[in-house]
């Protein structure tokens, strides 16, 4: 019953009077797409519903292998032009391999993201934003923590179009800096979460560089990589952690699809290639008037 | 399973009477195309956009590759196709590389803007 929070708060604000929209995150003639295993580096409206993961874990000291399905959910609210909050959270299915099957939800995670700084000319974009991850919401037997953490973090994004690079122009580059400090230093590591982007915007090619005349289907892929690290800093907090996803996303005028491979990259990593899908809503196209505007 | 089913629901109660979506016009065709060359020296470009715009919301500045303006002259809707608007330059532009810079203002004052370049060729 306690996820039930989230209709009420999309209640309430959809029915708060707007202001000006803003779809996507955009920096001068680049939009950034909302990339899936990282954050992007822009306060938006938007909603991931859902995000979908598929991968296997192997044996730990403590638990047998398994393959672990999960279901995403995350919803992002401009407070000012500048200033969004986000709420996700989401459902955990362990298969464990020779015992019984695990699933639960996992514990609820704040975001508060601030856009410090945008360059439109140089497709710039700079963010600074803290999470906070609520202990004691989810299911343990899961590995949802009882005690929660605190991550600031940094966000950017760059776009390549204004450098003389011809058909390189499309490119651009997203990453993220968090420092992630449990409530419980005893009980867990600080640890270091970074997070990089290359894609490469065929819609941008074909809008700012040269219409090559693709088909829609084609002329609205962003072909990405993204690059995910989680890094224990103090303690013994285990090995580094990452996976590298490349894939593809769909980005229409009002919605994007997503789909990667999630690939581990490190052998404490998961075991075998997963894959991640997500459907995204620009809600600021979807739902101009109200849940698609900031709301002061 | 049933929370799950209810938080989609009331998305989708939300989206439903929120009204209809109203996505931001991004430029879709050009003529002269997007880092096209041309040999006929055009006097008229038409921008085609993703949603239907009005010639109001537009603008279109036209300038050499060193930064010269060169119009445009008049920005008016097209009377067949609602997303296209054509800019009529003073003279047929000489040979050449051309830059377009465009915006559109949507519905929301919100501001989308792009550009890109062609070139006549002698």
């Amino acid at each position: 019953m306690r996820r039930l929070f989230f209709i009420p708060i999309l209640a309430v604000l959809g029915l708060v009077p707007p202001r000006a929209a803003h779809s996507h995150a955009e920096a001068g003639a680049r939009l950034f797409p909302a990339t899936l295993t990282i954050d992007d580096p822009a306060v938006e409206d938007e909603a991931s519903l859902p995000t979908v993961m598929r991968i296997r874990n192997g044996a730990t000291d403590d638990n047998p292998a398994n393959r672990e399905s999960d279901l995403n959910f995350e919803f992002d609210k401009r407070i000012t032009e500048r200033l969004g909050i986000g709420i996700s959270d989401g459902y955990t299915i362990l298969d464990q391999i020779g015992d019984k099957s695990l699933q639960g939800w996992r514990n609820v995670n704040l975001t508060l993201k601030y856009q410090v700084y945008v360059n439109e000319p140089h497709e710039f974009i700079a963010s600074v934003g803290v999470g906070r991850e609520i202990g004691g919401t989810g299911k343990t037997a899961i590995g949802a923590d009882r005690y929660g953490s605190t991550t600031p973090t940094l966000y950017f994004g760059k776009g390549l179009g204004d450098l003389p690079i011809g058909y390189f122009r499309p490119f651009a580059i997203t990453g993220t800096l968090g420092y992630q400090l449990p409530d419980q230093t005893n009980a867990a590591p600080n640890v270091l979460n970074t997070g990089l982007s290359l894609q490469y915007s065929l819609p941008y090619l074909q809008e700012q560089v040269v219409d090559l005349g693709l088909p829609e289907l084609v002329g609205n892929l962003v072909p990405v990589v993204e690059f995910a690290t989680k890094n224990p800093v103090t303690g013994n907090g285990g090995a580094r952690t990452g996976t590298i996803s490349p894939g593809l996303v769909y980005t229409g005028d009002t919605y994007q699809v997503g789909l990667e491979a999630v690939i581990p990259a490190t052998s404490a990593s998961n075991t075998s290639v997963g894959v991640i899908g997500q459907i995204h809503f620009f809600l600021g196209d979807l739902m101009p008037k109200t849940l698609g505007k900031p709301l002061f | 399973m049933r929370t799950i089913s209810l938080t989609i629901a009331a998305v989708l109660l939300c989206l439903t009477i929120s009204g209809h979506a109203e996505a931001h016009a991004r430029l879709k065709a050009a003529i002269p195309a997007v880092g096209a060359i041309v040999s006929d020296a055009p006097q008229q470009l038409r921008l085609t956009f993703s949603e239907p715009v009005e010639a109001g919301a537009v603008v279109v500045d036209v300038g050499t590759s060193e930064g010269m303006p060169v119009g445009p002259t008049r920005i008016t809707a097209d009377p067949v196709d609602p997303r296209t608007i054509i800019v009529t330059l003073p003279t047929p532009l000489p040979p050449g590389t051309y830059t377009v810079q465009w915006s559109v203002r949507s519905e929301d004052d919100a501001r989308v803007k792009g550009g890109y370049s062609f070139q006549v060729s002698r």
